[in-house]
């Protein structure tokens, strides 16, 4: 068990040779949201990149199954984890791999053959990034063979944490096929428990979410299923120009969600139906928790694909209720429903509640809702500056993260199409669905700007991204990303400006060694306060490192002050926290907080 | 998989033509996996483009034959073909404002808004009287966010009641995003007042009425969101919609027409879908239910027979012609017509469900209770589903079966009152029922009466309070029930039931209304 203080005592050295540009910073006074502004920084690696893409990440290229029959899942997948399964304090990685799609169908049918000779089943890699001389090396071993996982079915997504309290983070991983749970033993070795614990749901999921809805300590599990597809109801689809394509989801029937309940003995209910969460649902892909309503309760925000979205609302009895409409997050602001992807919720605005961002399909508009702090949202895309450049992209994974750590929280969407591009089609290309990502700076003003063209080659290239996973897997003090692409090689993007600012992170934790989903921190930066929320949820069927990272700017080295809301409402107060460093902020460790 | 490879057309270009390159080059896709239609169409269009280019006397007339490519390439979505038709003919007949128009329309549907304006601009300045192209680009001003600029055009449209509305419509939305809620709530009533069919217009009006405070207004706009958008006729797109031949494209502007609610427009559109592609079945069955819902019923069978004889291994078109056979009485060819869609895609659940219904009308209450009960709980009708399935279970006699639908359906709904005094009905009346479920159908059924005191929930609460032993309170509440209007022989029986210290039998006597499911109607 770590202590409270610190992987990593100091920036790393490495980090002196980068330039640090654009140094003066002025407070501008209160923002269009009210918001005390600081002047856009962008603090650029001497390459001149952003991010660069590490040639020491997973070595994993999913294989997607196609066979040239247009099978509806094999362009949905896959997803990502990055999460710690040794508990050695660095970030490890999950994949989630495709197999052969489609009745009768062989591995010599398919379109984009495997790219190796190992199994097609999901894959485990261990981080075993070396530090010398202040450089970090990142590298990432296949432990697959020996840690007793075996995927089963045709993967999708994946959500890691610790549903049984031991400490360490086990999986849920999603598939178009029955799901699966794998607790980890420890020693590097899972064990296969869904029959077990209940909950091998065999609907169509692709995202799934860890909650603590009922406030009794364990994390329960909500599970976002998309439509009924089978090689058997598989419909013939023409896109406008009557040539053949995928299908819309709304050519099949969207499938009920499924919420299960942790019963605390390693075994969970399905609860769907007495939650109420039946009582809506529309194809759903992304599905975020945050307490929309600060009422001190976890709610889910479920992105749906072409209908509108879902925005339960913890009822505090077991119950939840959907009220996106009248909160305005159900359809965008013009009342129509969009193909939303992957979703995120956070604080962009620091006006301490929880914003919604989602990615949606091309000729429609990524979309940002903001909280008014009540609950009730508007969409501001437009006004924020993202409306115009998501409007060609087909969006996936996502989350806002603070790339620069500015302190302001940037945002990535990771982007492919679903139904095939005219240009790359009359290309010849087999799989022409290919969009570059894109990363957009909070510029502290109310307004995000495209600054993909800035962020380095690794934003030049054009693959069909699905799954994207956040977090810190250099320990540098800046969040990476790892993008899983369907028919193609993971991604794992090193960020290398992020360092050069002033951060502070941090683990929320109990005794045990396990992160509590859902707890908040509030840090007081300045004349600032920023809120950050513990999860493994968002973006799309990818899972994410749940530390908290907190951009300073160039704040310097003066401790902080940490408020710490525990998910079953509970405060406490951590002091003393120096800027540079990850601290691991354990429940019961703390002041008493009344603020 | 479609062979992508795109060929290049070299095109000889006559000096006739004017000030241009003698030899252009047009691509051409491979349209091998294109629908027949839209194959032979698109190869007419190219045909008659290289003639009209060879023939061009002047630019003038060698602009239209690229611009008229250029539509033909719009009306079968290859927009960045379209686009460059486009290009081509505004550089050779720069004085002709449909083709910047049409360029700039493409644009503004493909998110090109910079390229939109550009172009939209250029027609505006060839053609300043055109509403439509004025109203192009106050979409343009406003899908880029400039809304000052967007307001100001907005502001300056005028023409008939259309315009007027789509200028209301736009103030309405632009007013939302600067927070001007007041103003924004006139403006979008006022272009709703025009265009009621403009139903995706309550949700800003909805959002505005949420920022004034004014929830009910909110909620009631929220309810009565739809599709509908302010209709705004366009010629120029609606000559490009004639030069396609294909049946998806008309199926998906007849489903536009049909939510909008444009029924005559709907089968319009089904019609030139079947005629693009006569043996798709999915055109003929959309035209059959087009024409259904325009009273032409007739026709609309002769269609459903005809995509059943052509394709009789689709369920949808056995299920829909099934339903027009419930609709017209014929119960027997309508079973049947379900047990083969059913047989044919047993994860088709309307066909499931109108077969118990179908079922339970024959008196086959057995097999009723199996189809129903093969329908799932998490169906958005899963509730109606155990409540059908628990009636057919009593009605075959099995009411141990029927408690468990009912239970099953009062944990989808609980406060669902049919579902209620159903349960509460059986687990009066039913032998295996524990004293515990008898007490609480008791609660259930003073809950049902409490809320609507009406001869039903009465009849209810004197069978649950029967079950539990209280005869004399169960024959004064039925006495009233026998009492009132429409009291019937079986109501007779239960009050002599009581009077004797005897409970309820069943919960409907046989033959009651409640095992009949109503027949589909022209209007279900």
């Amino acid at each position: 068990m770590k202590q409270s203080q610190t992987h990593q005592d100091d920036k790393r050295p490495g980090s002196l040779s980068k330039l640090r540009a654009g140094s003066a910073r002025f407070a501008l006074g209160a923002g269009l949201l009210g918001i005390v502004a600081l002047a856009p920084a962008v603090v650029r690696a001497s390459s001149g990149s952003l991010f660069s893409e590490s040639s020491g990440g997973p070595d994993f290229v999913h294989f997607n199954g196609m066979s040239g029959e247009l099978y509806f899942p094999e362009m949905m997948g896959s997803g990502a984890a990055l999460f710690d399964y040794d508990g050695d304090g660095d970030l490890d990685a999950y994949l989630v791999q495709g197999v052969m799609l489609g009745p009768g169908k062989r591995l010599a049918d398919a379109v984009f053959p495997p790219a190796d000779d190992k199994p097609l089943v999901d894959r485990l890699y261990r981080n075993d990034s070396v530090t010398l001389d202040g450089q970090t090396q990142v590298r990432y071993t296949d432990v697959t063979g020996g840690s007793g996982l075996r995927s089963g079915g045709y993967g999708m997504g994946v959500a890691a944490a610790d549903f049984d309290n031991d400490g360490r983070v086990d999986l849920y991983v999603t598939n178009f096929g029955a799901n699966q749970l794998w607790r980890n033993l420890g020693e590097g070795r899972f064990e296969n428990v869904t029959a077990a614990a209940g909950v091998g749901d065999e609907r169509w999921s692709v995202s799934a979410a860890w909650i603590d809805y009922d406030r009794d300590g364990d994390l329960d599990l909500y599970v976002g299923n998309y439509v009924r597809y089978t090689f058997d109801n598989a419909k013939p689809c023409r896109s406008s120009t009557s040539a053949r394509d995928y299908c819309s989801p709304l050519v099949y029937k969207p499938d009920v969600d499924t919420l299960y309940r942790n019963d605390g003995d390693g075994r969970f209910t399905d609860v769907s139906a007495a939650a109420g969460i039946r009582a809506k649902f529309g194809g759903a892909l992304g599905v975020v928790v945050a307490d929309f309503n600060a009422d001190g309760w976890q709610d889910l925000y479920v992105a749906n694909d072409g209908v509108a979205n879902q925005l339960w609302i913890n009822r505090r009895d077991g119950t939840f209720s959907d009220e996106a409409m009248l909160a305005g997050v159900g359809v965008n602001m013009d009342g129509s429903p969009e193909a939303s992807m992957g979703v995120d919720a956070a604080d962009f605005d620091g006006d301490g509640d929880e914003d919604l961002f989602m990615t949606h399909l091309a000729r429609e508009t990524n979309t940002l809702y903001i909280n008014d702090g009540e609950g009730w949202f508007e969409d501001r895309t437009l006004a924020m500056g993202l409306a115009n450049p998501s409007f060609q992209y087909t969006g996936f994974g996502t989350a806002w993260f603070d790339y620069d750590n500015d302190g302001w929280l940037d945002i990535l969407a990771v982007n492919g199409a679903v139904t095939r591009i005219e240009e790359q089609l009359l290309a010849g290309d087999p799989f022409p669905l290919r969009q570059a990502n894109q990363l957009f700076r909070n510029e502290g003003q109310g307004r995000y700007r495209e600054v993909s063209g800035e962020a380095g080659k690794a934003f030049e290239v054009a693959l069909v991204s699905r799954g994207a996973a956040f977090g810190d897997v250099d320990n540098d003090g800046d969040t990476d990303v790892l993008i899983a692409n369907n028919a193609g090689p993971a991604r794992l993007l090193i960020n290398e400006v992020g360092q050069d600012a002033d951060w502070i992170g941090f683990r929320l934790a109990d005794g045990g060694g396990r992160d509590l989903y859902g707890a908040s921190l509030v840090l007081d930066v300045g004349d600032r306060r920023v809120l950050r929320r513990a999860g493994s949820d968002g973006s799309y069927a990818s899972s994410s490192d749940p530390r908290l990272l907190v951009g300073l700017g160039e704040r310097g080295e003066a401790p902080l002050t940490a408020h710490v809301v525990w998910p079953d409402g509970a405060r406490e107060r951590f002091d003393r926290l120096r800027p540079g460093a990850y601290h691991d902020l354990l429940r019961g460790q703390g002041k008493p907080d009344g603020d | 998989m479609i062979r992508l490879a795109a060929a290049l057309v070299l095109l000889g270009f006559t000096a006739k033509a004017g000030a241009v390159s003698p030899t252009e080059a047009v691509t051409r896709p491979d349209l091998s996996e294109f629908e027949p239609g839209v194959r032979t169409a698109l190869e007419a269009a190219i045909s008659d483009f290289q003639s009209a280019l060879a023939d061009a006397p002047d630019p003038r007339a060698a602009g239209e034959a690229w611009g008229e490519l250029g539509m033909h390439y719009q009306a079968h979505h290859l927009q960045g073909l379209a686009s460059t038709c486009y290009a081509r003919a505004a550089d050779l007949d720069p004085a002709d404002s449909r083709w910047p128009y049409l360029a700039g329309f493409v644009a503004l549907e493909g998110g090109d808004f910079e390229a939109a304006e550009s172009r939209l601009s250029a027609a505006a300045e060839l053609s300043p009287d055109d509403a439509i192209i004025r109203l192009r680009l106050a979409e343009t001003a406003l899908a880029a966010g400039n809304l000052a600029l967007a307001r100001e055009r907005f502001d300056g449209l005028s023409g008939g009641p259309g315009m007027t509305a789509a200028r209301h419509s736009g103030l309405g939305r632009i007013a939302v995003r600067e927070g001007r809620y007041k103003e924004a709530a006139g403006d979008l009533e006022s272009a709703l007042r025009l265009a009621p069919s403009a139903t995706r217009l309550r949700h800003p009006l909805g959002m505005a009425y949420r920022q004034l405070g004014d929830r009910g207004a909110a909620s009631a706009n929220f309810a009565a969101r739809g599709n509908g958008q302010v209709p705004v006729p366009d010629p120029l797109l609606i000559s490009i919609g004639e030069r396609s031949q294909s049946a998806q494209f008309f199926l998906e502007q007849g489903y536009a027409a049909a939510r909008a609610g444009q029924t005559d427009r709907a089968v319009e559109a089904f019609r030139r879908a079947v005629a693009a592609s006569p043996d798709d079945v999915s055109a003929m069955l959309s035209l059959a239910q087009g024409l259904n819902q325009a009273g032409a019923t007739a026709e609309a069978r002769e269609w459903l027979d005809k995509a059943v004889a052509r394709h009789p291994e689709d369920p949808v078109a056995r299920l829909r012609l099934g339903m027009a056979q419930e609709r017209a009485g014929e119960e027997k060819p309508a079973l049947a017509s379900y047990e083969a869609a059913v047989a044919l895609d047993p994860g088709l659940h309307q066909a499931r469900f109108l077969l118990g219904d179908s079922l339970m009308r024959a008196g086959r209450y057995a097999e009723a209770a199996e189809a129903y009960g093969a329908l799932p709980d998490e169906d958005a009708s899963g509730a109606l589903f155990r409540y059908r399935e628990g009636l057919a279970a009593v009605a075959s006699g099995n009411c141990e079966a029927a408690l468990q639908a009912f239970s099953a359906g009062r944990r989808l709904r609980p406060d669902n009152g049919e579902l209620m005094q159903a349960w509460a009905r059986t687990a009066s009346t039913c032998e295996t029922a524990s004293d515990a479920e008898r007490a609480s159908a008791e609660d259930v059924a003073r809950q049902l009466f409490g809320a609507l005191a009406n001869r039903e929930h009465a009849a209810t609460l004197a069978m649950a309070l029967a079950a539990n032993g209280r005869f004399d309170e169960a024959a004064d509440l039925q006495a009233q029930v026998a009492g009132r209007p429409l009291a019937g022989v079986a109501d007779q029986q239960a009050l002599a039931r009581y009077r004797a210290g005897q409970r309820a039998d069943a919960p409907w006597p046989a033959g009651d209304a409640v095992f009949y499911p109503p027949r589909l109607n022209n209007d279900g």
